[in-house]
């Protein structure tokens, strides 16, 4: 990034649908291979909920059938059978926690690996149209969010509605008339608690919508904070962020606000339903219709009503959110921009490396052609030098060969056929790049030669880092080969950087050479050591040279000079010079000063 | 996370003294509200005791009826106590929060570029959101969860011990473990996702990686491979992820569990003193009831433990923000010649300026002598990293030259109020920063007066974003950004040169501003400007010569030294940096008009 003014990132928050039938059809298939943990998950959290409703009934049957009795024999067996109890919840708890959690973890990185492949399948077009950053979110910050459905939300709404159902039945089996009376509380628990959910989750929302514009403006603020100050502009920043940081807190004392009603209202309401078993049910015992034991059991219960239909009102967020994740998800995995591989490829064990363009018109945007009608022909093993001013197509033509892109108009070939006649990765191996920002990976400088190969061949890294003379400067490194190079490779010299690049080449060993040389200038050594490894990389191959070193153009067979997208001039160094077209001012404007630096060639 | 020393720990939250002055008499008043709600709530479990008492005994139903009201009316009281204490602790953390990140922000304001340049954006972010939500923590649920504990504990537990006191103490051995598990495994949970949140970053950056570097991936067909590697990486996070779970999943179940075995404790032995007859049912119920009363404070506890804990490294790192003082600051005694009114001339002049950056040893410039007179054009010529932009940058003071060695109007640019002094030089800077508004508001960016549509649109004129503005949807309301157009380098950098123009200052500072302009606009956007330099001081920066050929000075810089200066006429008949550079884009010019 380049410290450009940017916009609020903000999100765009959730205001979907909680639930899709569409959506939920595909979640499904994510779903599918791991159908025994749902089974096993939902298995445990019954079992933990029965044995959470069995708590409370055994001290009701101890309070009936021993301690008011004063009878003692038995009781430990009670209190045994209890314990029993209390630790079986306890493992069941833990092992649904966990398989739920597995479960979501698995869904997620299969998700995860289904758009890393996606993300790979998709054409240069693509990348050109959308930002690094958002498909990076796709696929961390937004299945991050489905991560909460399928290890917190799918399996404990089950859970949740079960203990529901068990505490009713358990009240209604020990005492119907109690029970009903007991859920004449229930409609006022359910109104105030989807009241105070709803305005929690708006407010919520707002949080998040105003902490995200906090953010987007100190980014900004922070990046741009010299021409604020050049410009006198503190007092007008500040009052900008005041404004945005009063929001935030406004958003967060409603959240406040509703929770300091929230809660004691519940509590409320947990009191009064305490009041009418009191009253009712002392009563009855008092009549003797009803026992103490199950008395106590109806004012445990009913506390542990509260939980679950809190929960309850809880997932609906979790629902909503996952909703809009996986649809942006979605919409991401359904796009198709590719180049299409042929349905038949064609086959050859090897190339010669014949490379033909035939009247190649191309435009990256529709009405701007870059390429207008590009023609040209290198016999397998001649190299060529491409040379023209910024702009005049040379990059393209890499682009074009690689099949990045596919022409618009007439056709490249190799060795007589089409390229849109290979397969791709086929196409690909045979040609080898090198460009001139070169593109590090983090990792070692022996997987950035080898570039992810499998295992690769430590002997064979050597011999090509040798070849190219790029082994004295490795060796040098501490570690040598296995020396770690982080993002970027900001600790490499442009010169290294280059000559690590065409180790890679080297390594790779491919019939055709499409080589970007680099601009920028380099020292004389480093000069030396890129000719001498220039050299050896174009040798015995079919070699496309886009030159910035007059060394370069020296040593190739042939130069085609291209202007505004058009083949304008071919031949010879010496046959151009002759000409006194464009090469013979190009040559005075990017290579005439290099030939002081040059060893008499 | 560093670990604060245990005698700093007063020390270490002084800071907060100042933020909770204000707040003083609203705090101890939701204070008082936490003491009534809780020590209220210590009364409910009696009110039961005597309902069922009145049950155990056959009393007869009024008193049962008198213990339910007094059961509902107690509750209602302590609800609304409740409600107080909430909105009144919890809100303060809130304003507080406000607060902090206001002067945050203020202080951020006045510190000098050299510090956004050795500091991460996203570290000082971190810090304004993430640590000052820990310090939140500490002031607001930390301060009232840990009163509501110690009321609590003040008030039940006495009257336990006062129920049976060997009950108590079997009791609350389940209910210590609570507490020693929360602090114990939090703090574990925290350390584990503190590893989840990592590997997700690597995560983060792999893609990113990945995805700015799918050219070479697919042209060394390595896609496969690609997705090899992220699989790993991705396993690493699943398997975090379970390290995690491991004990976060412990935690509520456990909490459960041992709350279970008080209970236990409660039935089995509490039952044996009923049938003894030591305590009654009515004892024993209100027992159950205050222990379920303890369980929270137990939890927070350890809960609070951890907040502290946090909050305190939290603040030291903030601390650390608003300790980073700026050397760029008004003088303490403005130079006497610039009493208000005066009207800057524009006259710079430079004697002997030497530039070191702070932190480095190699000089940036050296020994520059300079005299711009109040409305000439100095142009500044130089391969990259000669020290242009240093020279710039040292004018409205981003940085502060050795004193004695460049002045203004006569007088040493750091006798002059920053305020002062930035309004009189308008500045194009090398990167072009916009901000994501529209673009009238980031071409008015600087202006303090109101100005009419005809003067915006002469000054968009000059700047040559005229046609460019036109085919936009919204013309000059136009927004910028993510959420509006992106506009092109080149309309960028006019719009910066327009953000400048109308400022009307009498010092113009163009630094390098027409790199992604192309040469037919850059001159038509030039011719326009004649009129307007005339009457101010102007430095250009650039590698064109044809935009700096009318300058009525030029200087060639190379390596912090000037090595060439005149007139593009003298210059041209030298040989140099400068004739070698007309040489070559006379040629460029030349391969341009072929087609």
């Amino acid at each position: 990034m380049n410290g450009h003014g940017y916009g609020f990132t903000v999100d765009e928050d959730a205001t979907g649908k909680a639930y899709d039938s569409h959506l939920a059809r595909r979640l499904y298939r994510y779903l599918r291979p791991y159908l025994a943990y749902i089974v096993l998950g939902t298995v445990c959290l019954l079992g933990s909920s029965a044995s959470q409703l069995a708590g409370p009934y055994l001290v009701g049957v101890g309070i009936d059938k021993y301690i008011i009795p004063g009878r003692l024999e038995g009781f430990s067996t009670l209190l045994i059978l209890y314990m029993v109890v209390n630790t079986a919840d306890f493992a069941l708890r833990f092992a649904q926690i966990y398989i739920t959690n597995y479960l979501g973890q698995r869904t997620m990185f299969d998700l995860r690996m289904s758009l890393f492949r996606h993300l790979q399948s998709l054409s240069l077009r693509f990348f050109d149209r959308n930002p690094v950053g958002r498909l990076v979110t796709r696929a961390t910050s937004d299945v991050e969010v489905l991560n909460e459905l399928f290890s917190t939300g799918l399996v404990t709404v089950i859970g949740d509605l079960a203990m529901i159902v068990g505490i009713m039945g358990a009240m209604l089996w020990l005492d119907w008339k109690l029970a009903l009376l007991t859920f004449s509380i229930l409609p006022v628990l359910l109104a105030v608690t989807f009241y105070f959910r709803k305005k929690l989750r708006e407010a919520f929302r707002l949080v998040r919508l105003r902490i995200a514009r906090i953010n987007a403006f100190l980014q900004e603020t922070l990046s741009g904070m010299s021409v604020i100050q050049l410009f006198n502009r503190q007092q007008r920043a500040r009052e900008q962020f005041d404004a945005l940081n009063l929001d935030h807190m406004d958003a967060h004392l409603k959240t406040v606000r509703n929770y300091a009603i929230f809660y004691p209202v519940m509590e409320l309401i947990g009191t009064v339903s305490l009041a009418i078993i009191l009253w009712y049910g002392g009563l009855s015992v008092m009549k003797g219709t009803l026992t103490f034991g199950v008395l106590v059991m109806f004012i445990q219960y009913v506390a542990k009503f509260f939980q679950p239909i809190s929960d309850l009102s809880e997932k609906y967020n979790i629902f909503q959110a996952a909703a809009a994740s996986s649809e942006r998800i979605f919409n991401l995995l359904d796009k198709q921009e590719r180049i299409p591989d042929p349905a038949e490829p064609v086959w050859c064990d090897r190339i010669d490396g014949a490379v033909q363009f035939r009247d190649v018109h191309f435009a990256y945007n529709e009405g701007d052609p870059v390429l207008r009608g590009i023609s040209f022909e290198a016999e397998a093993g001649e190299k060529i030098a491409v040379v023209g001013s910024t702009g005049a197509g040379k990059t393209t033509l890499i682009n074009l060969l690689s099949r990045f892109y596919d022409p618009q108009q007439g056709e490249i070939r190799i060795d007589g056929t089409d390229i849109r006649n290979f397969e791709k990765k086929w196409l690909r191996r045979n040609i080898g790049i090198a460009l001139q920002d070169v593109f590090i990976f983090s990792g070692t400088i022996r997987s950035n030669i080898a570039l992810g190969e499998e295992n690769p061949a430590l002997e064979k890294i050597i011999e090509a880092a040798e070849t190219i003379g790029a082994s004295e400067f490795i060796e040098k490194l501490p570690g040598g080969y296995d020396h770690e190079l982080t993002e970027r490779g900001s600790t490499l010299s442009v010169g290294q950087r280059q000559l690590l690049s065409f180790a890679r080449v080297m390594y790779k060993n491919p019939r055709i050479l499409v080589l970007d040389e680099a601009t920028s200038s380099v020292d004389t050594h480093t000069e030396f050591l890129i000719q001498k490894a220039l050299e050896k990389l174009i040798a015995g191959r079919t070699s496309l040279v886009i030159a910035h070193r007059l060394s370069t153009i020296r040593h190739v067979d042939r130069i085609i000079v291209m202007h505004h997208g058009k083949l304008v001039e071919t031949g010879s160094h010496e046959e151009l010079l002759q000409q006194k077209g464009i090469y013979f001012n190009l040559y005075q404007l990017q290579y005439k000063d290099q030939e002081a630096a040059l060893p008499e060639a | 996370m560093s670990e604060p020393k245990k005698d700093g720990f007063w020390k270490s939250l002084r800071p907060l003294g100042p933020y909770l002055a204000p707040h003083r008499q609203m705090f101890w008043v939701g204070l008082a509200c936490a003491f009534l709600t809780n020590s209220l709530g210590m009364l409910l479990p009696l009110a039961i005791k005597y309902g069922i008492e009145a049950i155990e005994n056959g009393k007869g139903f009024r008193l049962v009826i008198y213990s339910v009201i007094v059961l509902i009316g107690i509750k209602f009281i302590q609800s609304i106590f409740r409600y107080l204490m909430r909105w009144i602790l919890i809100g303060i953390s809130r304003q507080i929060e406000y607060k902090i990140r206001a002067d945050l922000f203020d202080h951020l304001e006045t510190l000098p570029l050299a510090f956004y340049q050795r500091t991460r954006v996203g570290d000082i972010m971190s810090r304004a959101t993430n640590d000052l939500n820990e310090v939140r923590m500490l002031l607001g649920p930390a301060i009232m969860y840990s009163f509501q504990t110690v009321v609590t504990v003040l008030f039940a537990v006495p009257v336990m011990v006062y129920i049976d006191l060997n009950l108590t103490l079997l009791s609350f051995l389940p209910l210590a473990l609570v507490s020693l598990s929360v602090k114990k495994v939090g703090k574990v949970i925290h350390e584990r996702s503190m590893e989840v949140q990592r590997k997700l970053s690597d995560i983060t950056a792999r893609v990113q990686e990945n995805l700015a570097g799918i050219r070479v991936i697919k042209s060394f067909t390595r896609e496969d491979s690609e997705i090899e590697r992220f699989e790993r990486l991705n396993l690493e996070y699943l398997q975090r992820n379970m390290h995690l779970v491991k004990v976060s999943g412990v935690l509520y179940p456990l909490m459960a569990y041992l709350g279970g075995l008080s209970t236990l404790a409660v039935l089995g032995y509490g039952g044996v003193l009923i049938v003894r007859g030591s305590i009654t049912i009515g004892d024993f119920t209100a027992f159950l009831m205050y222990l379920g009363m303890m369980y929270w404070p137990m939890i927070a506890i350890g809960f609070v433990l951890n907040v502290i804990q946090r909050g305190r490294a939290s603040l030291i790192r903030i601390m650390e923000l608003f300790k980073v003082k700026s050397d760029i600051t008004d003088p303490e005694q403005p130079a006497p010649a610039l009493d208000q009114g005066l009207k800057v001339e524009g006259h710079i002049s430079i004697r002997g300026l030497s530039f070191t950056y702070p932190g480095t040893s190699e000089p940036v410039l050296r020994e520059l002598d300079l005299d711009i007179p109040a409305g000439s054009t100095l142009a500044v010529l130089g391969p990259v990293g000669c020290g242009k932009s240093t020279l710039i940058n040292l004018i409205p003071r981003l940085f502060n030259p050795p004193r004695g060695s460049l002045f203004i109007d006569g007088v040493d640019v750091l006798d002059w109020p920053l305020a002062a002094l930035r309004s009189s030089v308008a500045t194009v800077p090398q990167d072009t920063f916009l901000f994501s508004e529209s673009i009238r508001e980031n071409i008015l960016y600087g202006l303090e007066r109101d100005i009419e549509e005809e003067e915006i649109i002469k000054v968009v004129r000059m700047a040559g974003l005229h046609e460019d503005i036109s085919g936009f949807p919204d013309k000059l309301d136009t927004l910028l950004g993510e959420r509006g157009i992106n506009l092109s380098g080149g309309q960028k950098q006019r719009t910066a040169i327009g953000r400048a123009l109308v400022l009307e200052s009498p010092i113009l500072l163009l630094d390098d501003c027409f790199s992604s302009v192309d040469t037919q606009t850059e001159e038509t956007i030039l011719r326009s400007l004649k009129d307007y330099t005339a009457s101010r001081t102007t430095l250009i920066v650039s590698h064109r010569i044809s935009t700096i050929k009318f300058a009525d000075q030029i200087v060639v810089l190379e390596q912090g030294r000037i090595t060439q200066r005149g007139t593009h006429g003298q210059l041209i008949e030298q040989p140099g940096y400068y004739s070698s550079l007309y040489e070559k884009q006379l040629l460029q010019e030349r391969i341009e008009r072929i087609s």
